[in-house]
């Protein structure tokens, strides 16, 4: 080829480089930013990844009463099966607290560090934070890498690791666990460059982020619901709860265990006699998930925050049938209780003495009507203490 | 039989660069355009590792 015909695609290859770039800046002025929002609208019981990773959305929806909650599937349970969810209880009503509900399932503790650490940078109300724990989380094995990439949000861990609070052997420590969840090197590397390129790689990963969250946000903001107006009400717990075994025995007809009906029909039933003694290997101790705990609440401490500690049960009958014994979830339950109380400004709200309570659980491992509820009493009063 | 046949298509295939220089050239820079940007629109806006489905069966 020719001297200047090579130079002429030369030109036109670069061309086409520029005008890819003139289609990303385009891309990026017309999506909103990650922290409009409509300030008539509440978004902190919305369910979304979105919102969970985004830390300027969520801030700019805190307010002085607002307590952060950071938790997992649970927060997916919808209303129509459990009508005493927080989206209902304190989404409908003014009881002079609101609740910003972050994370997704297969959120657990090293996910929380990174959220927690990301979002306390600019501070938090009240200097307060909720987070919500299960068996679940505590397996044998950990979480595996592939659910962990999905969960990963670069633009969490970014904030976490610049947030200058957090002693550089903890950002160090929650990297090699990363790194063990099979995040890439460039990727763990770039929030705390050491170089030019890894400066480079943080650009491009970041601006990728941002504009998938800018167009996912999207969703979020349809999902909000009129903020609860009126005077300042008190939650009338007892009548709560009266309502939350009303509705209970509404939508648990067809199984003895105080499930949800659908949940026993379509996934529990069918299941049952397979499942007979199926997890009995199961320890709950060989898992890095109890380090990770540790690292959220060291993180609380540096950043001056303080936690409550949520333990949610699991349905004791299910849990029997499937061959972990009561002692083995009692001992995971007692190691969780002494990881918290190791941390003096930690409080527990520990229902794990529920398991066997009809009702506190709408499936095997969540909430469901009188657990809702028990566990919003702890929240509200962790988040209106001292008020 | 076949390889007498791609040589034609490759002798027309030069021909029409020797004889179109500015098609060939358009041809370049939309073709860079159109790849870079279905790459940025997979990996921003396609879900492609979005967030997984709680699923019972790990508990």
């Amino acid at each position: 080829m020719e001297a200047h015909t090579l130079h002429r695609r030369l030109g036109a290859l670069l061309a086409g480089i520029g005008i890819a770039i003139c289609i990303v800046v385009a891309t990026s002025l017309i999506l909103p930013r990650q922290d409009v929002y409509d300030d008539s609208m509440d978004y902190g019981y919305v369910y979304s990844g979105a919102k969970s990773s985004s830390v300027d959305f969520i801030h700019a929806n805190l307010t002085d009463e607002t307590l952060l909650v950071l938790g997992s599937s649970e927060f997916s349970t919808p209303a129509r099966l459990v009508p005493q969810i927080p989206a209902k209880t304190f989404g409908t009503h003014n009881y002079g607290a609101r609740f910003m509900l972050v994370g997704e399932a297969f959120d657990q503790s090293l996910w929380d560090t990174i959220a927690l650490g990301a979002l306390a940078k600019e501070g938090l109300p009240k200097d307060k934070v909720a987070l919500i724990v299960g068996l679940g989380m505590f397996t044998d094995g950990g979480l595996d890498a592939s659910t962990f990439s999905t969960r990963f949000s670069y633009t969490l861990y970014r904030e976490f690791c610049s947030n200058p609070r957090i002693p550089r052997d903890v950002v160090a420590k929650a990297q090699d666990r990363l790194s063990e969840q099979g995040i890439d090197e460039t990727t763990v590397r770039s929030a705390a460059p050491q170089n030019p390129l890894d400066i480079i790689d943080g650009m491009v990963i970041g601006g990728i982020d941002d504009l998938r969250l800018r167009s996912q946000l999207n969703e979020t903001r349809a999902a909000g619901i009129p903020l609860a107006a009126g005077p300042v009400q008190t939650p009338d717990w007892a009548e709560l709860h009266a309502q939350a075994l009303r509705d209970a025995q509404r939508l648990s007809t067809n199984n003895d265990w105080g499930i949800e009906d659908d949940f026993y029909a379509s996934q529990l039933e069918p299941a049952l006699e397979s499942l007979k003694d199926a997890r009995a290997d199961e320890t709950y101790t060989d898992t890095p998930e109890y380090d990770d705990l540790e690292l959220f609440l060291t993180v609380c401490d540096s950043c001056g925050i303080k936690p409550l500690v949520v333990i949610e049960p699991v349905l004791g009958k299910y849990y029997d049938h499937i061959g972990i014994s009561l002692e083995t979830r009692s001992a995971a339950y007692q190691h969780i209780r002494s990881i918290v109380q190791s941390h003096p400004t930690a409080q527990l709200a520990d229902f794990s003495d529920h398991e066997y309570d009809k009702h506190f659980l709408f499936d095997i491992v969540h909430f469901g009507w009188t657990g809702w509820i028990d566990a919003e009493k702890s929240l509200y009063e962790f988040a209106t203490e001292g008020k | 039989m076949a390889r007498s046949k791609n040589k034609t298509i490759r002798a027309r295939y030069d021909a029409f660069l020797e004889e179109h220089p500015i098609a060939a050239d358009a041809l370049v820079c939309a073709s860079v355009a159109a790849a870079l940007t279905a790459i940025f629109l997979f990996v921003t806006f396609s879900g492609f590792g979005s967030s997984a489905e709680f699923i019972y069966n790990q508990f």
